[in-house]
């Protein structure tokens, strides 16, 4: 029974045996397993940790990249802003002497409205990129604009930022911090002609670049994003942090942020007892700006299992204890058993029951264990899933690849990429493959040196699509490291599709822009010989413009005559100098009116000749005034008015008006007129007085004859001298008609009209009233004039008997003599003066003077202003033709209550000496019996001189025209001693006669005589042979006198 | 005696006619009419002749006042103040003298006319509204230098008059920009009476003439037109006002239209119309903000 049950018992620990082992090892299976798991489990959890990590970095840099690209544009707006034309208006103004008050605040406001404009245009935020935008002036000390202005008191921050240091070209970025306040400022130095002149200073929103780069709020969200400056301190980031320096709150610097591949970890701010941050940062390319990044370290890189590794350990120890206890346990049980054995006959269901509810709770408890085991596999395997989905959702491509140079891993960007699926990557692609064949073996290379422990960054490859399809690439791959030994690699694979073909693009753009930069330097180029050869020919055109125009201007300018230019309304348009000069008391003439310069006139002339040319379009000319500034007529222009015409259009233009002076030549007309006016006067009353003067002689020869014949004593005598004192005062009158008509023979010698005054004086103060002082001016070394001394006396007497008449109540009488000149110009104006030397003799009174209208006529014979009776009008009349047969001149000024003054130019002699004439000869006349034959149309007058001679003891023969005298002649001619012939006959004249005579018998002495005493034709006569000339009307005396002479001579 | 009552009823009804014609419209038969007539020279931005301005602005709410319709009557500076007036007169100097009759177009004057003297003797002004001067232009090549502002316009006046020695200077006959109203010793005033006011600044550009004179209103604009073509020497005159001319025949509207402008100042409107058109006119004239 013992043995048996010893058998059994054995049996029984046998069995026990085989169990236990099998046991062990199952627990030994699971112990491994579980290790297994965790150690996979730790990997993955180290793996995800490293992509977290380089994703943050990437995040962050992409963060500072969209921030880069934003400021860049920024700026742009800043460079787009500084070279606007409204601020170069500004300094363009300015360069020109503008100041503010005149003009150059106009620039200023233009500013602000340009600021304005910017600040109201937004980014693509929203929100404005700028937040002011001030104009600050260096010359000024100043800031000129600013939009928004700045509110409130205290010194400008603006002004501050601006005065604070010498910015030089280009762009600056300044930073203000106060109290939870940071301000950023752009400043773009201004330039104008190569000097700095000013500052653009722009202060940047905030708020939009916080926009932009997705501000969190700290520590409360657990995580932000910010800005800092280069020295550290935070202007973007949570309020309670701003303007702190970011070393000083994480412990880590600008530069060690940027440098590090990984973020940082920080120290935490907010205590120990907070969880460790990350930090990660990049600078803004072109500004001195940091990008910061801060985060809660198990956000990102995820958190531990506090209870994995503790778990693992416990499982561990606890399957290991458990293992020992099981075989101290079944070493106890055996030995129990053994022992047991003799009791187990008794206890042995027993014992089987109670080991049997031992191994029912020991199972339990694995159960339990394994089910923990497995909750912290799903927490594993979710997290690893979490960090999975993460790496899926980067746009990047993403792989793994193992030491054999298979991928492992791809993400969807690659999947999509390579046109991959899950199941080909689970089949395992050789890496290298996945390129074009010609870069496999490179790709090889550099797979090789990445699993050997080296980073591969930026190489560029051709990869190959699933369907053969190729694209460029960039990849960075670095290797994975575990335990200090490669366990693969881990790379990103950037699709250079885009940029390729974007580069191509611009490649492309680039080509064909050179190409028409080509084509465009080339048509530039042609463009530009074409633009030389025109400027060259403008040049040329210019050069033979300005000459031709230098020229016109010059003839413009030249021309004596008057020019003007006016347009269609009669403005004046252009004037040469000499109309500038003539009504320059009307300045200025351009763009007045000409009826207003040249007339006086507010409308326009009724009769112009510009108004008829703008009419007609044909030329015009008139004479018309010149009148002063009161409208008196002070000159006279002769004006020709000439259509002006558009050369294209014939249209017209307006009309060129010239004017010439014609004051001077209109003076010679009038003096012309008055002249002939004269000369038909003197014609006419020399005729008449011819007449008369012939009625004379016969009125006071007989009267003369028939005193004589009857004695001096009869009374019949006394009733026949007031006929003969009649008659000569009528021959008189009759020589003063002929002295004014020049028909009164002179009889010049060279005299001194000093003695000639001095005598005449004498006679005057017998003959003017004492109430009338007569003073005498008379210039020593007087020049001699060749003058008929009665005739100048006659001048004298003439004048001075007038002045008499024009002083009644008495007055200054005052006669002068000095030398003068008588120059071109005086002589231009007096047409029949000739240039020279002159004695002048003035005889002027202090009387009533004369009207203009009556000085004209005093000159006219029988004009008189005295009352009927008084006078004859002959006495100036007189004057006029002496002064004129001694080739002189006489002009009369005076004006009414201002006196008169007579004023006679006589021509000096070079060097004359003046003689004394001799004085009268009183003889009495001599007698004769000779015979003479005596010619004379006149009956009355034949017959006068008939009887004369024969008074005189001649025997006279008379015939009553030439024709007759000759026949005469021929048969009277033995006895005929002399011939008196009348020079003017009809039929044959006086002068044929003679010479018909002289023909006959060469010695003949002939007489002519005539009532006309024209010096040229006596002259003549005696030229043709004539011994001697007397005037009619005889004077008995002297025609005996003249006749015995002439007998007398052999 | 039919045909002597229809003589005189033709009379009554041509002399109501002329009357019509030659006399303006006081407020009452404004409002009868139903319609108010602007008369008014395209200037600057007081009429800019596309049916806004400064001035246009104004006469449209005073016409909204009334309760009348607004009718904008084109004008010349020629003419525009005998379109008020009924007559036709050649200003001398501060004076004028009438030379006859001309229809009566409109029943108010509103384009940034300048208050001068002459103009007084046949219009009634209303209180002005607009501060101005004259400004002497020249174009940015020439030699002249604008003057350095003494802080006295008396003084500056006296500076920019001797730049004026022995030069031509372009301007309107008979406008405020007449270069006779300024006794500008030396210089010689040039006219062309086919260019408008606003044609004088193109004129200085393209060199025409050296220089011009100009309102400051003017000015601003034509600165703001061709930045940088112009620069202004300095003034030739003292401060002037603008207002809106009423007929002397229409003392209610003047009344009226007085007290329309008073309310528009006083609500602030009228400066906001007024740097509506012209931003920078306070930058000169300050006291324009107080309207």
């Amino acid at each position: 029974m013992s043995e048996k049950r010893a058998d059994n018992v054995y049996g029984k620990d046998k069995e026990s045996r085989k169990y236990t082992w099998v046991f062990a090892i199952f627990l030994v299976m699971i112990l491994g397993s579980t290790s297994y798991i965790l150690i996979r489990l730790y990997g993955t959890s180290v793996r995800l940790v490293e992509a977290n990590t380089r994703s943050f970095s990437q995040q962050t840099r992409a963060k500072a990249s969209v921030l880069n690209e934003y400021l860049s544009w920024a700026v742009s707006e800043v460079e787009t802003l500084a070279r606007s034309k409204t601020l170069q208006t500004y300094y363009h103004n300015k360069a020109l002497g503008m100041s503010l008050e005149y003009g150059l605040s106009l620039s200023l406001v233009q500013m602000n409205d340009k600021f304005k404009r910017y600040l109201e245009t937004p980014a693509s935020s929203g929100l404005p990129v700028f937040k002011q935008i001030s104009f600050f002036s260096l010359e000024e000390g100043r800031i000129l604009a600013q939009v928004p202005p700045r509110d409130g008191q205290g010194s400008d921050p603006v002004q501050a930022v601006a005065t604070g240091e010498n910015f030089e070209k280009g762009l600056a970025f300044r930073t203000i911090c106060t109290e939870n306040l940071c301000r950023v400022f752009l400043i773009r130095s201004l330039t104008y002609s190569g000097e700095q002149k000013g500052l653009l200073v722009l202060e940047l929103n905030l708020e939009t670049v916080q926009k932009k780069i997705a501000l969190g709020a700290f520590p409360r969200n657990d995580d932000f994003t910010g800005l800092m400056t280069s020295e550290g301190t935070l202007i973007i980031g949570p309020g309670e942090l701003l303007g702190k320096n970011f070393h000083d709150i994480f412990g880590l610097s600008p530069e060690t942020l940027t440098k590090a591949q990984v973020p940082r970890i920080a120290t935490n701010p907010a205590g120990t007892d907070r969880e460790p941050l990350i930090a990660g940062g990049a600078r803004l390319a072109i500004t001195p700006l940091y990008l910061v990044a801060v985060a809660p370290r198990s956000k990102h890189l995820g958190r531990h299992s506090p209870i994995l590794w503790p778990l693992a350990i416990v499982l561990g120890m606890g399957g290991l204890l458990l293992m020992l206890a099981y075989i101290f346990k079944s070493y106890t049980d055996r030995l129990r058993i053994f022992l047991e054995l003799e009791d187990s006959r008794k206890h042995l269901e027993e014992r089987v029951q109670s080991r049997t509810a031992e191994m029912t709770r020991a199972n339990r408890l694995l159960r339990r264990e394994i089910g923990e085991r497995k909750k912290v596999e799903e927490a594993l395997r979710e997290s690893e899933e979490r960090y999975r989905e993460f790496a899926q959702c980067l746009p990047q491509i993403v792989f793994e690849m193992d030491l054999e140079g298979r991928f492992t891993f791809g993400n969807y960007s690659g999947l999509r990429a390579f046109a991959y699926t899950e199941e080909d990557f689970g089949n395992g692609i050789q890496a290298a493959d996945i390129f074009v064949l010609e870069e496999r073996e490179r790709a090889s290379e550099d797979i090789n040196l990445v699993l050997q422990g080296q980073n591969l960054g930026g190489a560029q490859y051709t990869a190959v699509r699933k369907d053969g399809t190729t694209f460029p690439v960039m990849i960075y791959t670095s290797p994975i490291i575990r335990n200090n030994t490669v366990v693969g690699a881990r790379g990103v694979c950037v699709d250079l599709t885009e940029l390729k073909a974007a580069e191509e693009a611009l490649l492309a753009a680039h080509e064909e822009l050179e190409q028409r930069v080509k084509e465009r330097t080339a048509e530039l180029h042609s463009a530009y010989q074409r633009l030389v050869r025109e400027v060259s020919e403008r040049k040329r055109a210019e050069i033979t413009l300005l000459e031709r125009e230098r020229f016109l201007s010059d003839v413009f300018e030249s021309i004596q005559d008057g020019i003007s230019v006016l347009d269609r309304d009669c403005n004046i348009v252009r004037v040469n100098p000499t109309v500038e000069q003539a009504f320059s008391h009307l300045h200025p003439l351009i763009g007045r009116k000409c009826h207003e310069i040249y007339y006086g006139r507010i409308r326009k002339c009724e009769v112009c000749p510009a108004k008829t040319a703008m009419e007609t379009g044909k030329s015009s000319s008139a004479v018309v005034p010149k009148r002063d500034k009161e409208g008196n007529a002070v000159s006279w222009l002769h004006v020709f008015a000439y259509p002006l015409r558009d050369k294209e259009t014939g249209s017209l233009r307006g009309v060129i008006v010239i004017s010439r002076d014609v004051t001077k030549s209109k003076s010679l007309e009038e003096q012309l007129r008055h002249a002939q006016k004269m000369e038909a006067i003197g014609t006419l009353a020399g005729g008449i007085a011819h007449d008369f003067n012939n009625l004379l002689t016969i009125i006071s020869g007989y009267t003369e004859l028939a005193i004589r014949t009857e004695g001096w004593g009869d009374q019949s005598n006394g009733d026949l001298r007031p006929v003969l004192e009649a008659a000569r005062r009528g021959a008189g009158l009759v020589k003063q008609i002929l002295t004014f008509s020049k028909r009164v023979e002179s009889e010049p010698c060279p005299m001194d009209m000093n003695q000639l005054v001095k005598q005449t004086e004498k006679l005057l103060s017998k003959t003017i009233p004492k109430m009338i002082k007569i003073c005498l001016e008379l210039t020593d070394n007087l020049k001699t004039i060749n003058a008929d001394p009665a005739q100048m006396e006659q001048i004298i007497l003439n004048l001075a008997v007038n002045s008499r008449d024009a002083m009644p109540d008495g007055g200054e009488l005052l006669i002068r003599t000095e030398n003068v000149v008588l120059d071109e110009e005086y002589c231009t104006v007096h047409a029949e003066v000739e240039p020279g030397e002159y004695i002048l003799l003035t005889v002027s009174d202090t009387g009533r003077g004369m009207e203009t209208a009556v000085m004209e006529r005093i000159f006219e014979p029988f004009y008189t202003t005295k009352p009927s009776g008084e006078g004859t009008g002959l006495g100036l009349a007189m004057v006029f033709g002496i002064v004129k047969s001694h080739g002189g001149h006489v002009a009369c000024y005076s004006e009414p209550g201002e006196g008169t003054s007579f004023k006679v130019y006589l021509s000096a002699m070079k060097n004359g000496v003046a003689l004394s004439l001799p004085p009268a000869s009183e003889e009495v006349p001599p007698r004769g019996t000779e015979t003479i034959l005596m010619a004379d149309d006149e009956e009355m007058i034949r017959g006068l001189g008939a009887r004369i001679l024969h008074k005189a003891g001649y025997t006279v023969l008379t015939a009553s025209n030439g024709h007759e005298a000759l026949q005469v002649y021929n048969r009277e001619r033995e006895r005929i001693s002399l011939v008196l012939l009348d020079l003017i006959m009809p039929g044959m004249g006086g002068k044929q006669c003679l010479q018909e005579i002289l023909k006959i018998d060469p010695d003949m002495k002939v007489i002519l005589a005539s009532g006309f005493p024209e010096k040229t034709r006596t002259r003549g006569a005696i030229g043709a042979g004539a011994r001697g000339f007397i005037n009619k009307p005889f004077k008995i005396n002297e025609m005996l006198r003249l006749v015995r002479k002439v007998l007398d001579e052999n | 005696m039919v045909r002597r009552r229809l003589l005189e009823g033709a009379t009554v009804v041509l002399l109501t006619t002329v009357a019509a014609l030659v006399a303006s419209a006081d407020l009452k038969e404004i409002q009868e009419r139903q319609t108010l007539r602007h008369l008014g020279v395209p200037y600057a931005n007081f009429v800019t002749g596309d049916g806004d301005g400064l001035d246009v602005e104004i006469i449209r709410l005073y016409a909204r006042e009334i309760g009348v319709k607004y009718q904008y009557v084109k004008c010349s500076w020629a003419t525009v103040i005998e379109d008020l007036s009924g007559k036709r007169v050649v200003p001398e100097g501060d004076q004028i003298r009438v030379i006859g009759k001309s229809p009566v177009r409109g029943d108010i004057i509103g384009n940034g006319l300048t208050v001068m003297a002459w103009r007084k003797k046949l219009i009634n002004f209303s209180h002005p509204y607009f501060p101005t001067a004259v400004w002497l232009l020249a174009g940015e090549d020439s030699d002249l230098q604008p003057i350095r502002p003494s802080g006295d316009m008396g003084q500056d006046i006296e500076a920019t008059r001797l730049l004026l020695h022995g030069k031509q200077v372009l301007g309107k006959r008979n406008t405020c920009i007449d270069p006779m109203f300024y006794a500008l010793k030396g210089a010689t005033a040039v006219y062309d009476d086919s260019l408008n006011l606003n044609d004088l600044a193109p004129a200085v550009i393209k060199g025409h003439t050296e220089l011009t004179i100009l309102d400051v209103p003017d000015t601003l604009v034509a600165l703001a037109k061709f930045p940088g073509k112009l620069k202004v020497l300095g003034t030739v005159s003292e401060k002037q006002v603008m207002a809106f001319g009423i007929s002397k025949d229409s003392p209610k509207l003047l009344e009226s239209f007085n007290r329309f402008l008073e309310e528009l100042r006083k609500s602030g409107k009228l400066r906001v119309l007024i740097e509506k058109y012209y931003p920078a006119i306070a930058l000169y004239f300050p006291e324009v903000r107080k309207n």
